[in-house]
């Protein structure tokens, strides 16, 4: 056990870092066969909101031969404190020290957190090479597992696909390992075994002399050439918790979060979670609102929000809204609805269950040009835009907030202006409402991120924009809305330029991961430490080239880094879906026509209702 | 529609929770324990309670009051048994709960128990000496503005309790309320500026009663 008492009055937010929350879990550590800990590699705050830790979490503690506790990035104010004082990485709910666990998962959500897993391991006392690694074994999961690449080099094991259904997996084989006494090797050949399983280091692989990939062939009998992702066939029989831990401190979503459904029907090409939670899965509107009663009951908290992908395609969402009314109108509960369409239906929805301000709507056009959201199989038109923003400036609503995209594949400046045409558009909608029926004060935020082609996506093959070209089009933007009412915000060009390095990276690159820890770089997704120059001056001293990850476009031969893994889509479906949106060519989504994208093999969701 | 009065500890694990956060905690302990707390109406409808005297971070305490409206009278007994049964233990627990109509009584002072944990050993005489003191000019610092004042005017009582290796305990009675607090870390802070040694690493402050204007 670690002794933190004397920084507490030192540092912002000691909640951060004490534990003791209502529904935290409680065990002897000695008690148990395996400990387990869930590391965030962000603060406390984000990492408390993520849903799947709170998954895996309740799975794991609910074994009796297993403790899992939790593990998230000190601020870097107690990081000072620690370090000064010697005291390594520790865990929320017995303060051990995060190399007396057995075994540590990282989550792994955004790219930009991989310096922040570094330190960790760095405040650990652990060995940042799994070559050079004894003890505790470091295991990761989660969307960017998909491309596994960038970090394998510091990781003994990775989880592809849905982690609930391989951890237990996971844990059986470390108990019969551990009994064994064979050689820490041992243990990650059983699990190699495993579906879903990647043992970085039973594999090979060799460069050709332009720096593409040339082979990754197993060097390990016991490893798989092609390792498929592990998914939750029927999300109504799958572990759901129904305690969450109830945090002291406010955290980023301080609510009950109701999982509807995994996977989209809509096959947006940019987007890596609408491919790899493949097949779309519902859980039953009687499951759900079990689920709910039981948070609601343990929880007491008075919020709960539906979340999914896209909530308006959930089958029965006007049916499910109504059961869970019956139930929170009553206890003064709020129910959120984020990631809604905007039509007549979902309008009518929330006048029913918000009886909040009407401050805001959001809506994600992704492109300004009809052109550029079908080439992104954005099936939005202008028309839908424009009716339902009148509806909503109809209906009392005077915020409308606009997402898009600039560096997409084939955008020109006509794209990138057409941005600032549909914000006047919508402008134009809230004047031609008579001035006595809509609501004083419009405002209009547009805000455009930069695109970041991801693995596993008809886009992988893509170049990004380079930062001048981003920065430009921003300008160019910028330049382009006048209008008093509409405010424009832009996401940091270089950060999604790096973001892009380790996305689509590949082996080489946990060095650089390494060397950039060593320089400082850390919490680079917060504007408090992130510089660009230290990152270019980390990439020089590597000899590693970021542009070659970035601005270069790959040919459909080219062996990607990530094709070990297997999402269940395949590439022929991938192909088709980028040579279609170089025509302009939409898809139907899955529940309109099945266009054969693989995740069939998978069988179940949509797929097979 | 009633007022339930609740005396409650804010213990260890919870040293470090803010005023806010204890608020919220309670909220939805009361939820969760099934008290029917009365709602305010409107757009935003919140609980309806009180508490006596924000308790700052990093101070335990063992004479909190809180007052909740709820709109039915449970037994006493049973509103403290589920509300503990709802509260993560070592942190906050209720230990009396009363129906009342009278508001809290105007809080003047409050007595602390302060352990303070030091490098090496404190001097006892130093230690004498500087709680002996006529003026001790220290910065209270407010949300909107800082004040200097002579913090040995909102000083009632004090003693070392306890002076071993690693610091000393001291006992207080000092200034507290909703119209002028004085926060026990101050009056340590206050010491420590007329005995620069030993180095203090830690103050850990109690609350342990409130004393009401007769």
């Amino acid at each position: 056990m670690v002794d933190i008492s004397a920084f507490l009055d030192k540092v912002e937010k000691p909640a951060r870092y004490t534990g003791g929350e209502w529904g935290s879990i409680i065990k002897d550590p000695a008690s148990v066969d395996v400990r387990f800990a869930f590391c965030f590699p962000d603060t406390y705050e984000v990492g408390m909101s993520h849903l799947g830790m709170k998954i895996l979490y309740g799975l794991l503690n609910a074994r009796s031969d297993t403790y899992c506790e939790r593990i998230f990035a000190p601020w870097v104010d107690m990081e000072q404190l620690m370090r000064q004082n010697g005291v390594p990485l520790f865990s929320n709910e017995t303060h051990s020290s995060a190399g007396d666990f057995d075994i540590l998962g990282f989550t792994l959500q955004y790219e930009m957190s991989y310096t922040n897993i570094v330190n960790m391991l760095d405040l650990a006392g652990i060995a940042a090479f799994s070559e050079n690694r004894e003890g505790v074994f470091v295991c990761a999961g989660g969307p960017c597992a998909f491309n596994p690449e960038p970090i394998a080099d510091l990781i003994d094991f990775f989880v592809i696909g849905e982690g609930e259904e391989v951890i237990g997996e996971v844990i059986d084989a470390y108990k019969t390992w551990k009994k064994s006494g064979e050689p820490r090797r041992a243990f990650l050949e059983r699990i190699a075994r495993l579906d879903g399983v990647y043992v970085p280091q039973f594999y090979e692989v060799s460069y050709n002399g332009d720096g593409t990939l040339a082979s990754f062939t197993p060097n390990n009998e016991n490893a798989k050439r092609k390792i498929t992702k592990r998914i939750v066939h029927d999300l109504n029989k799958a572990y759901y918790p129904t305690e969450f831990i109830v945090p002291y401190i406010d955290i980023v979503h301080d609510r009950i979060m109701l999982e509807l459904f995994r996977g989209c029907i809509r096959g947006c090409r940019f987007c890596q979670a609408g491919i790899i939670y493949r097949p779309v899965r519902e859980r039953s509107r009687d499951r759900l609102l079990a689920l709910a009663n039981a948070l609601i009951k343990h929880t007491g908290y008075e919020e709960i929000s539906l979340t999914s992908l896209s909530s308006s395609d959930y089958t029965m969402l006007g049916e499910l809204c109504g059961g869970l009314l019956d139930v929170t109108e009553k206890q003064n509960i709020n129910l959120a609805l984020p990631s809604l369409r905007i039509d007549n239906f979902s309008l009518e929805l929330m006048e029913k269950i918000q009886k909040v301000r009407k401050s805001g709507l959001t809506f994600a056009p992704e492109a300004g040009t009809q052109r550029m959201r079908d080439v992104l199989n954005k099936n939005i038109t202008e028309e839908d835009i424009t009716k339902s923003t009148r509806l909503a400036f109809e209906n009392g609503y005077s915020g409308v907030k606009l997402y898009f995209m600039t560096g997409l594949p084939t955008e020109t400046d006509e794209d990138v202006l057409g941005i600032a045409s549909l914000a006047t558009l919508v402008a134009d909608q809230y004047f031609a409402v008579p001035r006595e029926q809509r609501a004083k004060g419009l405002s209009i935020t547009v805000s455009t991120s930069c695109f970041v082609p991801k693995p596993h996506t008809p886009f992988q093959w893509a170049a990004q924009d380079s930062v001048t070209e981003l920065m430009r089009k921003q300008k160019l933007l910028q330049g382009a809305i006048r209008q008093r009412a509409v405010k424009y915000n832009w996401h940091e060009a270089s950060v999604s330029y790096l973001e892009g390095v380790f996305a689509r990276g590949d082996r080489r690159l946990a060095k650089v991961l390494v060397a950039a820890q060593k320089s400082g770089c850390k919490f680079d997704s917060w504007h408090d430490f992130y510089s660009f120059e230290r990152w270019l001056g980390v990439f020089a001293e590597c000899g590693a080239d970021p542009d070659f990850y970035t601005v270069r476009h790959r040919s459909y031969d080219e062996l990607l880094p990530w094709e070990h893994i297997d999402s269940g889509v395949s590439k022929q479906f991938m192909v088709s879906e980028n040579e279609r949106a170089m025509r302009g060519e939409t898809t139907p989504n899955c529940r309109e026509n099945c266009s054969g994208c693989g995740a069939a093999s998978f069988g179940g969701g949509v797929c097979v209702d | 529609m009633t007022k339930m009065r609740l005396t409650f500890e804010k213990g260890e694990a919870t040293r470090y929770v803010g005023h806010l956060d204890v608020l919220r905690t309670f909220i939805r302990a009361l939820r969760r324990a099934q008290i029917p707390v009365k709602y305010s109406e409107g757009f935003n409808p919140h609980a309806l309670m009180t508490f006596a005297l924000p308790l700052g971070v990093g101070v335990t305490s063992e004479c909190e009051l809180v007052d909740v409206t709820v709109t039915k009278q449970l037994p006493p007994e049973a509103v403290i048994e589920r509300l503990n049964e709802n509260l993560q233990a070592g942190g906050i627990k209720v230990t009396a709960c009363e129906y009342t109509d009278l508001p809290f009584g105007e809080i003047m002072r409050a007595e602390y128990i302060i352990i303070v944990k030091t490098a090496e050993k404190a001097d006892a005489l130093a230690l004498e000496n500087a709680l002996a003191q006529q003026e001790i000019l220290v910065d209270k610092k407010s949300k909107k503005q800082t004040k200097q004042i002579n913090i040995m005017e909102h000083i009632f009582e004090s003693e070392v309790q306890d002076l071993g290796d690693e610091g000393f305990t001291l006992r207080a009675v000092i200034s507290a309320g909703n119209s002028f607090n004085v926060k026990p870390q101050l009056v340590v802070a206050a010491i420590a500026s007329v005995m620069p040694e030993p180095e203090i690493k830690n103050i850990l402050p109690h609350r342990k009663r409130f004393i009401f204007q007769d």
